[in-house]
């Protein structure tokens, strides 16, 4: 090809250069059409390797090594020369060049690592601290001495309490402006507080940072059993045990109490006895445990009497040859003739008893075969007019229990949720706290006027409810699919089914769940355009899945069952294209974009990949990476994607393993790095390191060979087979982005902004980012008129009295409201402490 | 200023939300005693058992009277009672419910015992008692066939030849109630041979391969049965048994540990879990719940421990 445009190509250049008056040799016609088939001639887009440090051992190598040999063999009076060896070492070479060996931290840490005694470990870290060079050091030294089990444990029960006051005082202080206190104005401020408190205390919980503070408590007792404090920590255990043990049999008693408000004793007598067995002396859980066991005692009593029978009346000898046939044909389940022999005795014996059992036979000659509706017609028949009013009673009864009529248990929980639903609307989850608060400030400051104001108030509450419920109803379906499935399970073919199949179709699709939703409406008979609207929604749904999944196996499965399974939905079509995309050879591999690479040069520098720094300096002269930067294929090629006038090229470039090796340490290194910033200086999302950096890179576990590809399928006992160890590839597919091709946009965004309504007006409140002076910003209008605030730590009294200033003005004057400031839950894994 | 008779008005609104409230606060209506009043004449008892006794005791559990009692237990209790009080009456009937009864609940050769009382009557149901006292002693021999508990071998032989004795029976009364009564036997077997293999599997050659394939066709034979969902737990139960044995024998700390083997395993529980758990009125789905809560559990601390 390339020879067949050369061979086209060469007289139109000769021409050319005829014309321009420029001899041309073929040599030079070839090199100009090669320049213009191939852009990138034999460029080379890597630095050539630094040359390697050499060492030439001094004094402060071999003590450097001593140190080492000596940590390890435990010669603490060797490494405490050492480390002074090295002090006088850094102290001299300060003096002479300014420079340091900067082996004296090393030195020290090892030397304290050695110390066996908590008091005296800790005092040395702590004096290391006072000496610490860098801010680097001295917030390594700082986590060393605050990862101490007893430290933190101070530190949360301090939390804790700060919390707990802190919490009491701003529940007081929200409705206390200074500027208005100074002017007289207090009762509704205090009638608000009031209310507050009770609510608060009413509520009262073992917090979080307490249940931590037992934790380490206990982890200090393990590690340090001799130390001098632990009596007095041994008494903290114990009152915080007791604490929790009450916490959680509290929450065990007021399940208890729910399920036998709804008359499930079983339930009941369940979580009362846990509640018994997490606190053996608790009251209340003796208490409900006894309620529980009496109404269970009472349901035995009745249950024993139910087996029961009664003496045969007496019947006429007619009355008794037709019983005993009607008998033998129920013995029997034939059906026919049961029905056949009910429908006769019913007119023979009309207004006479045996007429209410004809007709109840015949209900179940129905059962047998398989019309359970038209049998429970004949059943609710009879509890509506019957002859004798036991018979009346007992089709009642029957039509009650849940295992024959689960229709009306089907019924029942669809009312039960529709009345939960209105209950929502109406009174939403504390309506009465709320209405308490609004009430009394509004009251206070205003009397019987304010009223109007509460009014709104709670229109303003039924309208979010009301959206709430209309969006996503916070009343489970559950109970209204469990009764539902359990209908369809034993009756499928009851003519109600269809009715079933709706409503659980819907209930399906309400709470996303479109395949079962899908298969309902099939069953239910729903028109064809509903159900196809169903099967988008579902295949819109798979694409977001798709699109929000994090790696390429998940979006890969989420692709190809869209396509499966709603191939006819116009929303396959976008997934087909998104599969090819996938499938191309540039979307595979570890992706880097040029962003990230200029946000992170160790990565691309000599140090990692090794690319020239030309490549990212903005000059098209000496050739552009491109933005979507480089892909990493395997870990022994790279595929570098240049900016060239004649659009976006790529090349291919083999890489050492040498060089490989080199980038994946330089990575992790990054990685390192980011993870150990500065809150205000990393990327949003980078806690722990580089945003979704795939945990196999950063584990560097060696590679192992892939496994044959008749081994790989997914068989049961592939899973025996692969317990020696099957390996993922080196180079994942994996894209990392800088912050802002991830989340364009993302660094404007507002902040989360909460709404509130303080009377008939609005409020509006927002965190600002961190770093800046204040931490919250407020606009809207209360009782006073309209505000614009701002809440501020004062600078004087941080870390000395934790208290913020909110600040509101408004026109013809300002507000000053303080408040505590409480700590955030923080620390690893809440819900362990929960 | 508001104009002052608005109030009013908002607190009736206030006051009807709260009663509403309150009502719907209220506890439910207390339960009927009715349905613990003594079952009625012979009739009474034997319509309310043939109308809840379902023939398919394969796919349904059996079912439960108005008070909430297995209806085979409690028929047999009512016509106990029955007897007491009407000596001599309606015998043949009563015989003939009991057995009914006795078979549902397993107890063959007591069922064959009182058909075999029915058939030496006259009438229909003696002919029907006896065609099933006949079937019963089948039952009764396939039960009753003893198994070696010398070799596992030979023990399985024997399972195996009470399935196949099973399945000629489900063939030959296919369409009664006797296919469905057959067809939890076989379950049964099929069931205690999965459970002898999983108790022997150190012993047996691949033995944790047979337990899982004895598993898979297990589950897949029995789909349609009322246990189906037990046969999954237990299966999701087996592969969370070798999760677990496997982290007793490579020290997640150390390194000899394969994250990805115990990864799989727990994996393959959570699959079989996860099914349950997605199926609604069942009770195996609470269950189902935990056991998802307690893998997660687990495969979070062998995490940490293999970090």
């Amino acid at each position: 090809m390339k020879g067949k445009i050369l061979r086209l190509g060469r007289p139109i250049l000769l021409i050319a250069a005829l014309f321009a008056g420029v001899p041309a040799g073929a040599q030079d016609i070839e090199r100009v059409l090669d320049k213009m088939l191939n852009p990138l001639p034999e460029f080379d887009p890597f630095e050539k390797p630094a040359e390697t440090p050499r060492f030439f051992p001094d004094e402060t190598d071999k003590r450097a090594r001593e140190l080492m040999v000596d940590a390890l063999t435990n010669r603490q009076d060797a490494v405490r020369e050492h480390l002074q060896f090295f002090i006088n070492e850094d102290g001299r070479l300060q003096k002479q060049h300014g420079a340091a060996t900067g082996l004296t931290n090393h030195a020290q840490d090892l030397a304290n690592n050695a110390i066996a005694n908590r008091e005296r470990y800790l005092a040395a870290q702590r004096e290391a601290l006072k000496n610490a060079s860098s801010p680097e050091r001295k917030k390594y030294l700082e986590a060393i001495i605050n990862h101490d089990d007893l430290t933190q444990s101070n530190q949360l029960m301090r939390q804790s309490t700060t919390n707990f006051w802190g919490g009491m005082m701003n529940r007081m202080l929200s409705s206390v402006d200074l500027v208005g206190v100074a002017s007289g104005n207090y009762i509704g401020a205090a009638l608000e507080t009031a209310i507050s408190e009770l609510y608060a205390l009413a509520d009262r919980d073992m917090s979080i940072e307490e249940r931590r503070a037992l934790a380490r408590d206990l982890d200090h007792l393990k590690r340090y059993p001799d130390d001098p404090r632990n009596e007095e920590i041994r008494s903290r255990i114990e009152t915080l045990d007791k604490m929790k043990r009450n916490a959680l049999a509290r929450k065990q008693i007021a399940r208890a109490s729910e399920a036998a408000d709804k008359k499930d004793f079983e339930k009941a007598r369940f979580h009362a006895e846990l509640a018994a067995n997490f606190d053996p002396e608790s009251q209340d859980a003796q208490k409900a445990l006894a309620q529980a066991l009496k109404y269970l005692d009472a349901w035995d009593a009745g249950a024993n009497k139910a087996p029961l029978a009664k003496a045969e009346p007496s019947r006429s000898a007619a009355e008794r040859i037709d019983v005993e046939k009607l008998l033998v044909a129920l013995s029997l389940r034939d059906a026919k003739q049961l029905e056949r022999l009910a429908v006769d005795l019913d007119k023979k014996y009309q207004s006479k008893p045996l007429s209410d059992s004809a007709k109840d036979a015949e209900a179940v000659a129905l059962e047998m075969r398989g019309r359970h509706e038209e049998a429970k017609r004949i059943v609710a028949q009879l509890s509506r007019s019957s002859v004798t009013p036991e018979a009346g009673n007992h089709a009642a009864t029957l039509l009650q229990s849940p295992e024959y009529n689960l229709l009306a248990s089907f019924h029942g929980a669809q009312g039960e949720r529709r009345l939960e639903t209105v209950k929502y609307v109406l009174l939403g989850e504390d309506l009465l706290r709320k209405n308490l608060l609004y009430a009394a400030g509004a009251m206070a400051a205003a009397g019987p006027a304010a009223a109007a104001t509460l009014g709104t108030v709670n229109a303003i509450l039924l309208g979010s409810n009301l959206y709430q419920v209309v969006t996503n109803n916070p009343v489970s379906a559950q109970p209204v699919i469990d009764a539902g499935v359990s209908y369809v399970r034993n009756h499928p073919n009851s003519s109600n089914s269809a009715e079933v199949y709706k409503v659980l179709a819907d209930s399906y699709e309400e709470r996303g769940m479109f395949d079962r939703a899908i298969a309902f409406h099939e069953l239910a008979g729903s028109p064809q355009e509903k159900v196809a609207a169903v099967k988008e929604k579902a295949a819109k749904g798979l694409l977001n899945a798709a699109a929000k999944a994090k790696d390429r196996g998940t979006r890969e499965y989420y692709l190809t069952r869209l396509v499966d399974q709603f191939a006819d939905s116009p929303t396959a079509g976008a997934a087909t294209k998104k599969l090819a995309e996938m499938a191309k050879d540039e979307n595979q591999g570890l992706r880097m974009s040029k962003q990230f690479l200029m946000e992170n040069p160790e990565i691309y520098g000599p140090n990692g990949l090794g690319l020239k720094a030309s490549l990212f300096d903005g000059n098209p002269r000496n050739l552009e990476i491109a933005n979507r930067g480089v892909n990493l294929v395997s870990d022994r090629e790279l595929l570098v994607y240049y900016e060239t006038p004649w659009g976006v090229r790529s090349q291919s470039y083999p890489l050492s393993a040498q060089m490989s090796d080199r980038f994946f340490v330089r990575l992790r290194d990054k990685n390192h790095q980011v993870a150990l910033a500065d809150v205000n200086q990393r990327a949003k999302g980078s806690i722990g390191g580089i945003h979704a950096l795939p945990s196999a890179v950063l584990r560097a576990q060696p590679e192992k060979p892939e496994a044959k590809p008749d081994e790989r399928d997914d068989t049961t006992f592939t899973l025996v087979r692969e317990a020696g160890g099957r390996s993922y590839p080196r180079v994942l597919d994996h894209e990392l982005l800088s912050e802002n091709e991830r989340n364009p946009g993302g660094n404007y965004k507002l902040p989360p902004i909460q709404g509130s309504i303080s009377a008939s007006r609005f409020s509006m409140s927002g965190a600002l980012p961190t770093g800046l002076w204040g931490n919250q910003l407020a606009v809207g209008a209360d009782r006073k008129g309209s505000f614009a605030g701002v809440q501020l730590p004062i600078p004087l009294l941080k870390d000395f009295i934790p208290v913020d200033f909110l600040i509101h003005g408004r026109p013809g004057g300002f507000s000053v409201y303080p408040r505590i400031h409480i700590g955030a839950a923080s620390g690893e894994d809440p819900e362990l402490y929960r | 200023m508001k104009p002052a008779f608005e109030l009013p008005s908002i607190f009736i609104a206030l006051f009807g939300s709260l009663c509403l409230y309150l009502a719907g606060c209220s506890s439910r209506a207390a339960a009927p005693d009715i349905r613990y009043a003594p079952a009625g004449d012979l009739l009474d008892i034997i319509k309310d058992f043939q109308r809840l006794a379902r023939e398919d005791s394969y796919r349904f559990p059996i079912p439960k009277d108005i008070t909430g009692v297995n209806i085979m237990k409690a028929t047999l209790l009512r016509l106990q009672d029955y007897e007491k009080k009407n000596p001599r009456q309606f015998t043949d009937i009563i015989q003939f419910n009991k057995a009914l009864a006795l078979e549902r609940l397993r107890e063959y050769d007591q069922a064959a015992l009182a058909f075999r009382k029915v058939a030496e009557s006259e009438g229909r149901l003696a002919t029907e008692a006896a065609k099933n006292a006949e079937i019963l002693d089948t039952f009764v021999r396939i039960v009753a066939k003893p198994l070696s508990a010398e070799d596992p071998f030979k023990h399985m032989e024997g399972l195996d030849e009470k399935v196949g004795a099973w399945n000629q029976l489900i063939q030959k009364h296919q369409g009664t109630p006797y296919e469905f009564l057959a067809r939890v036997e076989e379950e049964r077997i099929d069931r205690a041979k999965v459970a002898f293999v999983e108790a022997n599997r150190y012993r047996l050659k691949e033995g944790n391969q047979l337990v899982v394939l004895g598993y898979s066709q297990l589950v897949t034979k029995h789909r349609q049965s009322k246990n189906i969902h037990r046969f999954l737990l237990d299966f999701g139960d087996f592969y969370a048994l070798l999760a677990k044995e496997y982290a007793s024998q490579y020290d997640p700390e150390g390194l000899s540990f394969d994250f990805k083997a115990f990864d799989q395993f727990a994996k393959s529980a959570l699959k079989l879990y996860s099914e349950v758990a997605q199926m609604d009125g069942i009770l195996e789905k609470i269950e189902a719940q935990g056991k998802i809560e307690a893998m997660r559990g687990l495969l979070e601390k062998i995490t940490r421990l293999n970090r």
